[in-house]
C-alpha cells in the first residue's frame, strides 16, 4: 500500500522502467517486422529527404496502422478526450465549470490526472472473489473492445483489416460482451454487483437485436458487408436520410449498449452502489470503466458515421481523416448528451421498450430499405 | 507438416472441450465450452469460411453460451454439488477411446489422405442464395422451429411462475 | 494449407470427448455441454469437407449455419427443461429423475 510519497514515486518509476522494457521488446519486434524492407542507414540522419521518405514508407505498414493511427494510440488519445469532454459538456450543461485546475486552459490535462490517481490506488481484491475471473475479466472487456477497431476504417488507406465481412465482425464483438459482463459480476460473489450483472446482461443481450437490425439497414441499401463499400455508396446521398428511422434506432440502442444514462441501470449509483463494478477498485476500475467504455464508445461512433453520416466524404479542402473525425466526435457528442438530460428507465420498461418498441421500428425501417432496393433503387 | 495456428487451435479446442466436462465447478466449464467454440470459429477462419466464424461467434459465444451461463448463475451453488459424477467414468473413457479409433481408422483406410490446398474459394454471398434457392423449405422449416422453440420457452417460465 | 485429414482428426477427438460427456456424467448441464460439442465437431467436418472437396460450392458451410441455428433453439429449449425441472426437484442428476418409470 503506498503509504509515503517516495512509495509513490517509486511506483512511478518502476511503471516507467516497465514501459520502457516491454517499449524495448516491442521496437526490436517491430525492427523484425519492418526492417528487411526498409533498411535505416545512417545517411539518414545527414540527408532530410531519405529520412522523411522512410516515415512515410514506414506510415504504410500495418505496424503503423496497428500502433498509431486508427488503431491504439489514436482510440486511446479519442478515449481521453472524449473523457474530458463528457465531464465539461456534462458540465455546462449542468451551469457548473467542470474539471478546471488540471493544466493551464480550463482543466485540459484531467484525462492525465485521471490516469495518475488510479494508477496509484491499491488494487483491492476481496478476499471471496473467484481470483481468476476477478482479474481477467477486465483484461478481457479492454482486449474485445479494441479488437473491434480493427475493422473500422477511417479512410480508404487507414484500415488495419480490409475484411469483406467487416460489419459481422463488430456483431461479433458486440455479442460478447454480455460474457464479460456476466463473468465480472459473478466472480465478484456478492448481492449487488450479482443484481447488476443479471441486469445488464438482460439489457446488452435485449438491444442487440434492434442494434443489429438498424445496422442491417445501409448493408441492404449497399448489397455488400464490407465497411468501405458501404462509406463508397454514399457518394451521393447519406444514408441518414434514406433510413432516419434506422438512424434512429441504431443511436438509441448504442446507448443502451454503452450503458448510458437513460439506460443506466446496471450502473445505477444512487441504487445498486456501483452495480456489477462494485467490487474492482483502482486501475481494474479505470480498465473497465474508463478504457474500455470509451473505446465501445469510439466504435459506436465510429460506425454510425460510417453506416448514416458518410464516413470520410466530404468537401475537399479539407482531408478525409479530418471530416471523419470530426463526424465521430459530433455523434461521440449526442451519445454523451442525454446523461445530463434524461432520467433513468426502469429495467422493465427498459427491456419492454426494446422488444414492443425499437425492434419492430427496426425492422420497419429494414423491410421498406429491402423494398426499396427491390423495386431497383441503387445508391 | 503441421501450421502452428491449426496446431494452437486444436489444442486449445480439445483442451477447453475437455474442461468443460471436467472442471470441479459448472461455471468454469460452461466458460472453458465457450472458449472451445471460440476455437472452432478459429477453424472456420481457417477454412476461409469467415462469415460462418463470425455467424458462430455471434450465435454459439453470444447466445448460446449466455444463456448457458446466465442458467448456470441463477442456481444457487450448493446444490449443483448434489449432483456427483457418475461410477461409469473407466467406460465412457473407454467408449471415447474407441469411437475416436475408429473414426481415425476409418479416415487413414480411406482415399482422402491426400491434399488438396485448391486457390479456389467461394465468396460467401452464395450461402445466402442457396438458403434461399436450393434450400428454402430447410429455411422455412428452421423459422417455425426457432418460432415454436421461443414460444415453449415463454410457455415454460410462465408456468413456473404461477 | 493444411490436410484434410488434420481437420478430420480434430473433429473426431471433439467428437469422441462428445460422446464421453454424453455417456459418463449425469449432471444434466454437462450433458448438455456435451451435445454442444458434439454439434460442433459434426459442423467442422462439414465446412472442412466442403473447402477441400468442392471449394467452389457453399454446401457445407450453409449445412452448418442451418445446424448452429438448430442448436441455439435446442440450448434454449433444453435450458428451460433443465431450470423446470431444477425448480421441480432441487436436484440435476438425471438418474434421479425417474418419476415416469414404471
Amino acid at each position: 500500500m503506498i503509504r509515503t510519497l517516495i512509495g509513490f514515486l517509486i511506483r512511478i518509476v518502476v511503471l516507467v522502467l516497465v514501459i520502457l522494457v516491454l517499449g524495448l521488446i516491442l521496437i526490436s519486434a517491430a525492427y523484425y517486422l519492418i526492417g528487411p524492407s526498409l533498411p535505416i542507414t545512417p545517411s539518414m540522419l545527414i540527408n532530410p529527404q531519405e529520412a522523411l521518405a522512410f516515415t512515410f514508407a514506414l506510415m504504410d505498414t500495418d505496424f503503423f496502422r496497428i500502433v498509431v493511427f486508427p488503431g491504439f494510440t489514436f482510440v486511446a488519445l479519442y478515449a481521453a478526450i472524449a473523457g474530458l469532454w463528457e465531464r465539461k459538456l456534462l458540465a455546462k450543461m449542468q451551469l457548473r465549470v467542470g474539471p478546471l485546475y488540471a493544466g493551464k486552459f480550463e482543466g485540459i490535462l484531467q484525462p492525465i490526472a485521471d490516469v495518475m490517481k488510479l494508477l496509484s490506488k491499491e488494487l483491492v481484491i476481496p478476499k471471496v472473489v473467484d481470483r481468476f475471473f476477478f482479474i481477467l475479466a477486465p483484461i478481457l472487456t479492454v482486449t474485445i473492445a479494441t479488437a473491434a477497431v480493427a475493422v473500422i476504417p477511417v479512410t480508404e488507406r487507414w484500415v488495419i483489416a480490409r475484411s469483406d465481412v467487416g460489419v459481422l465482425v463488430i456483431f461479433a464483438v458486440l455479442a460478447f460482451f454480455p460474457l464479460t459482463a456476466l463473468m465480472a459480476a459473478w466472480s465478484s460473489n456478492s448481492r449487488y454487483p450479482m443484481l447488476g450483472g443479471l441486469r445488464a446482461l438482460h439489457q446488452m443481450v435485449a438491444y442487440e437485436i434492434p442494434l443489429i437490425l438498424s445496422v442491417l439497414t445501409p448493408v441492404v441499401l449497399t448489397g455488400s458487408l464490407n465497411l468501405l463499400d458501404i462509406v463508397e455508396k454514399q457518394s451521393s446521398l447519406w444514408f441518414i436520410l434514406l433510413a432516419p428511422i434506422s438512424a434512429l434506432t441504431f443511436y438509441i440502442c448504442s446507448l443502451a449498449e454503452l450503458e448510458r444514462i437513460p439506460f443506466d441501470l446496471p450502473e445505477a449509483e444512487p441504487e445498486l452502489v456501483s452495480g456489477w463494478l462494485t467490487e474492482y477498485g483502482g486501475m481494474n476500475f479505470g480498465l473497465i470503466l474508463g478504457i474500455a467504455v470509451y473505446i465501445k464508445l469510439y466504435v459506436l461512433s465510429a460506425l454510425f458515421t460510417l453506416l448514416f453520416l458518410g464516413g470520410w466524404l466530404g468537401p475537399q479542402p479539407l482531408p478525409p481523416e479530418f471530416w471523419f473525425i470530426f463526424k465521430a466526435f459530433i455523434v461521440t457528442t449526442f451519445l454523451l448528451i442525454p446523461r445530463g438530460v434524461f432520467p433513468r428507465l426502469r429495467i422493465d420498461l427498459l427491456l419492454k421498450q426494446s422488444w414492443a418498441r425499437y425492434f419492430i421500428l427496426a425492422l420497419i425501417n429494414l423491410v421498406i430499405a429491402a423494398a426499396v432496393v427491390l423495386g431497383g433503387f441503387k445508391p | 507438416m503441421i501450421d502452428v495456428a491449426f496446431a494452437l487451435l486444436a489444442i486449445i479446442t480439445v483442451i477447453s472441450a475437455i474442461l468443460a466436462l471436467e472442471a470441479k465447478e459448472v461455471v468454469y466449464g460452461a466458460i472453458a465450452l465457450s472458449l472451445s467454440f471460440v476455437g472452432i470459429a478459429g477453424f472456420f477462419a481457417l477454412l476461409d469460411a469467415v462469415f460462418l466464424a463470425m455467424f458462430q461467434l455471434t450465435v454459439y459465444v453470444g447466445a448460446i453460451a449466455v444463456l448457458i451461463l446466465f442458467t448456470v448463475m441463477l442456481v444457487r451453488r450448493e446444490q449443483w454439488l448434489k449432483a456427483k459424477e457418475g461410477v461409469h467414468s473407466v467406460l465412457g473413457v473407454l467408449v471415447a477411446i474407441i469411437v475416436a479409433l475408429g473414426l481415425g481408422y476409418l479416415v487413414y483406410a480411406s482415399t482422402i489422405t491426400h491434399v488438396t490446398p485448391s486457390v479456389e474459394q467461394a465468396p460467401f454471398t452464395l450461402i445466402g442464395s442457396q438458403i434461399l434457392s436450393e434450400y428454402w423449405f430447410a429455411f422455412i422449416t428452421l423459422a417455425l422451429v426457432l418460432a415454436s422453440a421461443v414460444i415453449g420457452a415463454v410457455v415454460l417460465a410462465k408456468l413456473e411462475r404461477d | 494449407m493444411e490436410p484434410l485429414v488434420n481437420y478430420l482428426f480434430v473433429s473426431a477427438a471433439l467428437f469422441a470427448i462428445g460422446v464421453y460427456g454424453l455417456v459418463t456424467k449425469k449432471n444434466a448441464l454437462r450433458m448438455l455441454f456435451a451435445v454442444e460439442i458434439l454439434i460442433n465437431a459434426a459442423n467442422l467436418n462439414f465446412v472442412a469437407f466442403t473447402r477441400y472437396l468442392h471449394p467452389t460450392t457453399v454446401t457445407g458451410q450453409s449445412l452448418a449455419m442451418f445446424s448452429i441455428a438448430l442448436a441455439a433453439a435446442e440450448a434454449a429449449v433444453g435450458l428451460a427443461i433443465i431450470l423446470a425441472v431444477f425448480r421441480l426437484r432441487k436436484d440435476v442428476d438425471v438418474s434421479e429423475i425417474k418419476g415416469l418409470r414404471g
